[in-house]
């Protein structure tokens, strides 16, 4: 995710950049307030590791292919957000300069795009408010797969903006949008996956190295936090991204069209009949859009309602499957 | 080669290209820095149908790689990070600019001209960037960021990672090597031993930073590298050297408008 120094215009390197300056110069306050002089030097050699760990392959099961660690997360969990911050910025100048990966003019964009979001989204949102009643297992495995999604879904959506802001393609947004997402929401949960097992090796071995692990008792995920990030994610996604869904054809309609020359088949006979005029019934956001209107917010309201009432129903179907387990067992 | 031993060679390759005395090695490196910056930014900011511009910003690259003794090969090599991401990004432009522009003579599509003028901004930054790398070393880079009062925090920072990579790398080789010849057909890890492997890496970082901590202390290391390892001062040629790229960057920047 590397941005190039020719895919920004100036203008948009020079805003980016300084929205990274701010936030450094924020950090630097912050780890001089710490004031532990022991943390210089651990940032530069985990620094280095993070480096050298990005270069291992992770076999990723039942795919046949091979993934890799980005450790911004990874970083926070041990230094803390701030430090893990300033840390990010030295590995990413190492990276540009020695490497070319990512240019020089880019870098402020890159610091945003990678650094601002693991640290600050993934490790001072997702993972501080696991970890502030105390880690257990469950915790780590879900701050880290959360944090880290959520992280590069971000960080991908910053490149586009970024990208397109610069004038330097003529995609148009909803089909860049859609082209970064989907694969970062794979490479996000691949480095949620390796994260986790990392942190969790950590936790077993050693767990007062993770930063801000006061307690080590082995709490349980509680169940609303759960439901609360899952439903943060599922908002975003149903009422956020949904926006930006392609309007072509899917893979079903497509072949259809290519078939029979049209998307969508006439069928008659009574039985059809009925079951169009109940689906004319019950439809009441026909299309994913309100009634006669084209508003984008009927496609928001679809996303979140649509979200809402599958959850509702599976609620409802596993309070149902309680029940009968509880009445077989009486 | 694995990723971790060609990363490790390049690493090598770099420190001894930096490690020459030509006349582009001797200039400060403040005078380096800011010139990339300023070329960069230049390049960057060219309008996205205007090759003839971007073609006389070429002659930077190709004098600075004269004039350090630089090898185009291995300036070539970096390339292929950039390259790819930059033609996903620019393949289609071709498809969706469909307006008639003139190129030296001839009417070219303009999302023709702007995929031909994107890889040429992402050639010519690449070259600029591995001018400086190439011609200074991360130590005279700091010092030149010292001199820009960068924090210290951040500098020290990139001096350690920078001295550790090498330590770190190495041993990341060792770890994957060892494990491929326990697993020979395996692609990569696997999932069972994904933290134990990078787990332990982490903890040996961990306990080599304590380490280096104290070693610090004992060598009176009070806060931050103040002097980068590096002084060098600022001369004529510097001035001149500085001078002359200036206009000759402006200028074209500016007929380019």
């Amino acid at each position: 995710m590397h941005m190039a120094d020719a895919l920004l215009s100036p203008t948009v390197a020079i805003g980016v950049s300084a929205c990274s300056m701010v936030v450094a110069g924020y950090c630097l306050k912050k780890v001089r307030e710490e004031d532990d002089p022991k943390k210089i030097p651990l940032m530069g050699v985990l620094g280095a590791f993070v480096f050298a760990a990005q270069m291992i392959n992770f076999t990723i099961p039942g795919t046949g292919s091979s993934g890799h660690l980005c450790g911004g997360m990874l970083l926070s969990a041990v230094l803390g957000p701030y430090a893990g911050f300033l840390t990010m910025i030295g590995v990413l100048l190492v990276q540009c300069l020695l490497f070319a990966d990512g240019g020089l003019l880019a870098l402020g964009a890159n610091v945003w795009n990678m650094a601002f979001y693991s640290c600050f989204v993934g490790s001072l949102v997702i993972w501080q408010s696991f970890v502030k009643t105390g880690l257990s297992r469950g915790k780590i495995i879900l701050a880290s797969i959360i944090g880290s999604i959520l992280t590069l879904q971000l960080g991908a959506f910053s490149v586009t903006l970024e990208t397109l802001l610069s004038g330097i393609t003529a995609l148009p947004f909803g089909l860049f949008v859609l082209t970064m997402q989907p694969i970062h929401l794979a490479i996000g949960l691949v480095e949620g996956l390796i994260t986790a097992a990392v942190l969790l090796y950590i936790y077993d071995v050693r767990p007062s190295l993770l930063y801000g692990n006061a307690k080590t008792g082995a709490n349980d995920v509680s169940i609303s936090k759960i439901v609360a990030s899952l439903g943060i994610v599922t908002a975003f996604i149903g009422g956020g991204l949904s926006l930006v869904a392609s309007e072509l054809p899917d893979g079903l309609e497509w072949s259809m069209e290519k078939v029979a020359g049209t998307s969508e088949l006439e069928a008659s006979g009574s039985m059809h009949e009925t079951a169009a005029f109940l689906q004319e019934l019950t439809a009441f956001l026909p299309d994913y859009a309100l009634p006669g209107s084209e508003s984008v917010w009927g496609t928001v309201l679809s996303g979140l309602l649509g979200s809402l009432i599958v959850a509702g129903i599976c609620i409802v179907a596993a309070n149902l499957f309680k029940m009968f387990k509880s009445t077989a067992h009486e | 080669m694995s990723k971790i031993a060609s990363a490790l060679s390049e690493l090598r390759r770099m420190e001894a290209a930096a490690a020459d005395k030509t006349f582009l090695h001797t200039l400060h490196p403040l005078t380096k820095l800011i010139l990339t910056v300023v070329y960069l930014a230049c390049v960057v900011s060219i309008h996205r149908y205007d090759v003839k511009s971007l073609i006389v910003l070429g002659l930077y690259p190709v004098a600075a790689f004269a004039l350090g003794n630089l090898s185009w090969a291995d300036a070539w090599r970096r390339l292929r990070y950039i390259l790819p991401f930059v033609a996903c990004v620019g393949i289609l432009n071709p498809f969706f600019d469909s307006q008639p522009i003139n190129l030296f003579g001839q009417l070219v599509r303009g999302g023709f001209i702007s995929l031909v003028t994107l890889f040429l901004k992402g050639l010519l930054t690449v070259l600029a960037t591995y001018t400086l790398i190439a011609s200074t070393s991360i130590e005279k880079i700091c010092f030149a960021l010292k001199v820009l009062h960068v924090p210290s925090v951040i500098i020290t920072q990139v001096l350690l990672t920078y001295r550790y990579l090498h330590l770190l790398l190495e041993e990341a080789n060792r770890i994957t090597q060892a494990y491929e010849l326990r697993a020979p057909n395996a692609s990569g890890i696997a999932m069972g031993q994904w933290g134990g492997l990078v787990g332990k890496f982490l903890l040996r970082s961990v306990d080599r930073a304590e380490q280096v901590y104290n070693s610090m202390l004992l060598r009176g290391f009070a806060g931050d590298f103040s002097h980068c390892g590096t002084r060098v001062r600022f001369g004529k040629l510097d001035v001149i050297f500085f001078a002359s790229c200036l206009i000759f960057l402006v200028g074209t920047k500016l007929m380019s408008n």
